[in-house]
């Protein structure tokens, strides 16, 4: 059989129902199609939410250079998931989560930075954060991001010397993301010296995504 | 000839030596050995870089890496070539012969590798033939005739981007992807003949277009 005429024939995504129905055969079978499809890098297996598995056929897909790049990371540790807009691969080294934090901080978008705040447990090295975020002259904000990230999720303490070292950086910019404020997080804000672009009903959509359980904040308006 | 595992070493080769980030585009068949297609080998590697100063400094690295200088272009779309005992490489900047990177092209970018400070983003599969169109070499040709075969190209993305070069860049654009189309049905590839049909009226509007302008020698009635 030829399994590259078939991928170019059936391109598309699928489920093993609807392939089974559009080859005409048994879902054992289109199993077994399924397999010989993947063997030959022609198939990717993705999961939904509820673990139903959907099955990407493409006839020409990019050969694995490297390791898993910026998106792959950042979806595999938070519970935000990002639509990646292209494949990102690093080739050489392993990309850290602390890299990945910084990088997401960099892009300035308000999804991806949200994403970023549940990275933040799985940071082991704070220093490396630090060294990072002190090239790109972001200390404070990652440190802003990192008590925001606190107050959500169970997140390793950062060492106070390291600590002191971030709130101590001279800041350029004062926004995270340009114009956005916090009306729920002034606490972080004053004591960071810099805007949080998000409101607490922003978080809670990374939480209930999650299904973590989330603590009740401090409100502002409550006497 | 060069494969992709000597491609990656030669990426990171130069990625190393970079002391500042530099992004290039894969174009040709350095972008074709990323894919999975038949084709495992290229002569050349061809890369562009998306500016002037960024092409200058990769020109400094691989001249200080201990490439020669081969060719010099004489005009801004044309590649500088560096060779070495094992490497031909070809850097552009911003176009390729007769095709510029538009912002659409880098919207269908597939893949980004970071090489180093060298990040080298791969181009899609249906700019690949239309960047293969403008050097119209026997090899490019056969390039574009193996990813046909191989892939469902969106020939409406085809059509779309060279109505922009001809729009915003290159006006003989179209021209050179009718030509190059043309070759590779009659060479029996399945090219859908309504995209041949739409192409060639937009060369020909163009054409029209240059005439009734009188930049051409032929003078039209009405």
């Amino acid at each position: 059989m030829d399994w590259k005429e078939m991928a170019m024939e059936r391109e598309g995504l699928y489920t093993l129902e609807s392939f089974s129905r559009a080859e005409g055969i048994k879902k054992d079978t289109a199993v077994l199609y399924l397999h010989e499809l993947r063997k030959r890098g022609l198939v990717r297996t993705t999961r939904e939410k509820r673990g139903k598995r959907f099955y990407d056929v493409t006839p020409i897909s990019l050969r694995e250079v490297g390791s898993k790049g910026f998106y792959e990371i950042l979806n595999e540790n938070s519970p935000l998931k990002i639509q990646e807009p292209f494949v990102h691969r690093v080739y050489g080294k392993e990309m850290t989560i602390e890299e990945v934090i910084l990088k997401a901080l960099k892009t300035r978008s308000s999804r991806i930075i949200l994403a970023s705040i549940g990275v933040f447990r799985k940071v082991r090295d704070w220093n490396l954060l630090y060294e990072l975020a002190k090239n790109e002259g972001m200390e404070r904000h990652a440190g802003a991001l990192y008590s925001l990230s606190r107050k959500f999720f169970r997140v390793k303490r950062m060492d106070s010397r390291i600590l002191g070292r971030m709130k101590e950086a001279l800041v350029k910019d004062k926004f995270i993301i340009p114009k956005l404020k916090s009306d729920d997080f002034k606490d972080i804000e004053k004591e960071w010296g810099v805007h949080i672009p998000f409101n607490k009903s922003d978080i809670e959509k990374l939480g209930v995504s999650l299904k973590v359980e989330i603590k009740e904040m401090p409100s502002q308006n409550r006497v | 000839m060069i494969d992709i595992e000597g491609q990656k070493k030669l990426f990171a080769f130069i990625g190393n030596e970079c002391k500042r980030k530099v992004e290039a585009l894969a174009i040709g068949g350095s972008a074709m050995l990323f894919y999975n297609f038949s084709k495992e080998q290229t002569k050349d590697v061809d890369i562009v870089c998306l500016s002037e100063e960024d092409r200058k400094y990769l020109l400094g690295v691989l001249g200080r890496m201990g490439f020669q200088e081969n060719i010099v272009p004489k005009e801004a779309s044309l590649p500088y070539r560096f060779v070495s005992k094992d490497y031909v490489i070809d850097i552009f900047a911003g176009s390729i012969f007769h095709i510029k990177i538009s912002e659409a092209m880098l919207g269908r970018i597939k893949e980004k590798v970071d090489f180093g400070n060298l990040r080298v983003s791969v181009i899609s599969p249906e700019d690949i033939i239309l960047t293969k169109c403008v050097t119209d070499r026997k090899g490019d040709r056969e390039d574009a005739m193996g990813i046909i075969k191989e892939y469902n190209v969106k020939w409406d993305l085809v059509i779309q981007e060279s109505q922009w070069q001809t729009d915003k860049g290159d006006k003989a654009f179209t021209v050179f992807l009718f030509d190059f189309l043309e070759e590779i049905y009659e060479s029996g590839v399945q090219v859908p003949k309504e995209v041949l049909r739409k192409v060639r009226k937009i060369s020909e509007n163009e054409m029209l277009k240059v005439l009734r302008s009188g930049r051409g020698n032929v003078k039209v009635k009405g």
